[in-house]
């Protein structure tokens, strides 16, 4: 489905791009919100992601699935923002750590809240991957495809980060 | 095996169990191996509590007008021809037919350095120039490299590769029909614009972006392109010639493997 779309945008078909937007353009945005937790940004980075991978498709390889070419663009993307961000990421964190307690969590959408503190208080990479897994719902063999480790790596790197993040909410009492 | 590394196994048979990732012998392996440790069932009730956390975050709605800026933001986009250039390269792969060219290719590179090294290009007029045009004034001193002649419905003529130094001419003597749209493409870090200029009359269209150029030609007309690189950078140029948004004809001029050109 993917390859077809993508085989028509290259012969200038702006409804096949379209639709690969249509099929994409909710997780990519997602997981950009959910490394970069910053709603401007995670937009930001999706229109470049699509604009990029518009302009650049006759380098897409066929060999390789089309979600795991744009995650990759989007990871990028998200990797320089966050670079450029960094100093502003620190402060962000405490502020949102500060408003909630285990005592005052009710609802679904505060409880995301301090999931999204706890993500941005772990480092990059394990941040992906349970973006990628979770929130995009990824295989370990599509996570390696996406972040070009193996899969051994990934497996590794996702037992950390779930380490990491199970400490953070055990201490606010979330576990 | 010893206490910690057998429970580090475990932990991520845990965690591949969270994933779907385990088979069914881990499982059992698994299933096993909790109902006799007490604290392995604790981590793993946390675990899978924290993986139910994480797998009911609710999703961000996505912003209402990021799909209508995409598209806006999208550049026009022109089909790519299937055939050319990318058959070429595929038959270049065949080791037999590789050798023929190069074998053609030292030939023709005898031919051409002995035939016209020394040529003097036709006067030019001076019209309406882009950027700077001393390097097309010294055209003696050029090599010519390549050439490529084009005879299409709707399109005759020819675009010499010509080189020296640093600076690599183009000139495209173009007869077309109908106006004619040229695309250049080139490795934008090895080369860059020097100049541009069209005879007889002004430049039309004509645009520059890094790694590629576009212009018009229109009836017979001659077109000289100038870019500069590191000296003998010898960038590979995709051209492409469009009628309309037809893609007529397609080829490439240039290169370090072509010959030519001096190393």
């Amino acid at each position: 489905m993917d390859l077809k779309l993508v085989r028509e945008s290259r012969q200038g078909s702006r409804e096949s791009f379209e639709r690969l937007i249509i099929r994409y353009e909710k997780a990519i945005f997602n997981a950009a919100y959910r490394i970069l937790h910053n709603y401007e940004d995670a937009k930001d980075v999706t229109q470049i992601v699509f604009l990029k991978a518009y302009e650049n498709l006759e380098s897409f390889d066929p060999k390789h699935r089309f979600f795991s070419w744009i995650y990759r663009i989007a990871l990028n993307e998200s990797i320089n923002l966050c670079k450029s961000r960094r100093r502003f990421e620190a402060a962000e964190h405490i502020r949102i750590e500060e408003q909630y307690t285990p005592e005052k969590i009710l609802s679904r959408v505060e409880l995301g809240v301090v999931i999204q503190a706890a993500l941005m208080s772990v480092a990059f990479e394990y941040r992906v991957v349970i973006v990628l897994r979770h929130f995009n719902d990824c295989s370990y063999e599509e996570m390696s495809e996406i972040l070009e480790i193996p899969e051994k790596t990934v497996k590794s790197r996702l037992f950390t980060a779930r380490t990491l993040l199970r400490d953070t909410l055990c201490k606010r009492g979330i576990l | 095996m010893s206490d910690s590394r057998e429970k580090y196994e475990y932990m991520e048979l845990m965690h591949a169990e969270i994933d779907g990732e385990a088979s069914p012998e881990q499982l059992a392996a698994l299933r096993e191996y909790l109902a006799h440790h007490p604290e392995a069932q604790i981590a793993h009730a946390k675990l899978a509590k924290l993986t139910d956390i994480l797998n009911h975050v609710e999703e961000v709605e996505t912003p209402g007008d990021l799909r209508g800026k995409i598209l806006a933001a999208l550049p026009p986009r022109r089909p790519t021809l299937e055939i050319g250039v990318r058959n070429r390269h595929s038959l270049f792969r065949i080791p037999l037919i590789r050798y023929g060219y190069a074998l053609a290719a030292g030939l023709l590179l005898g031919v051409v350095l002995t035939g016209v090294a020394f040529r003097n290009l036709a006067p030019v007029e001076k019209s309406a120039v882009y950027g700077i045009m001393t390097a097309r004034e010294n055209m003696p001193h050029y090599v010519v490299a390549e050439q490529m002649k084009l005879a299409t419905p709707g399109l005759a003529g020819s675009v010499q590769l010509s080189r020296s130094g640093h600076n690599e001419v183009v000139v495209f003597d173009l007869n077309g029909e109908q106006a004619v749209d040229v695309e250049v493409r080139f490795d934008g870090s090895r080369a860059g614009v020097e100049g541009f200029s069209q005879e007889p009359s002004n430049i039309r269209s004509f645009e520059v972006k890094e790694g590629s150029v576009s212009f018009r030609s229109e009836g017979k007309q001659r077109s000289t392109l100038v870019l500069k690189g590191e000296k003998h950078a010898q960038p590979l140029l995709d051209l492409k010639f469009y009628v309309g948004d037809k893609l007529i004809h397609q080829g490439t001029l240039g290169g370090e493997s072509q010959a030519g050109s001096p190393k």
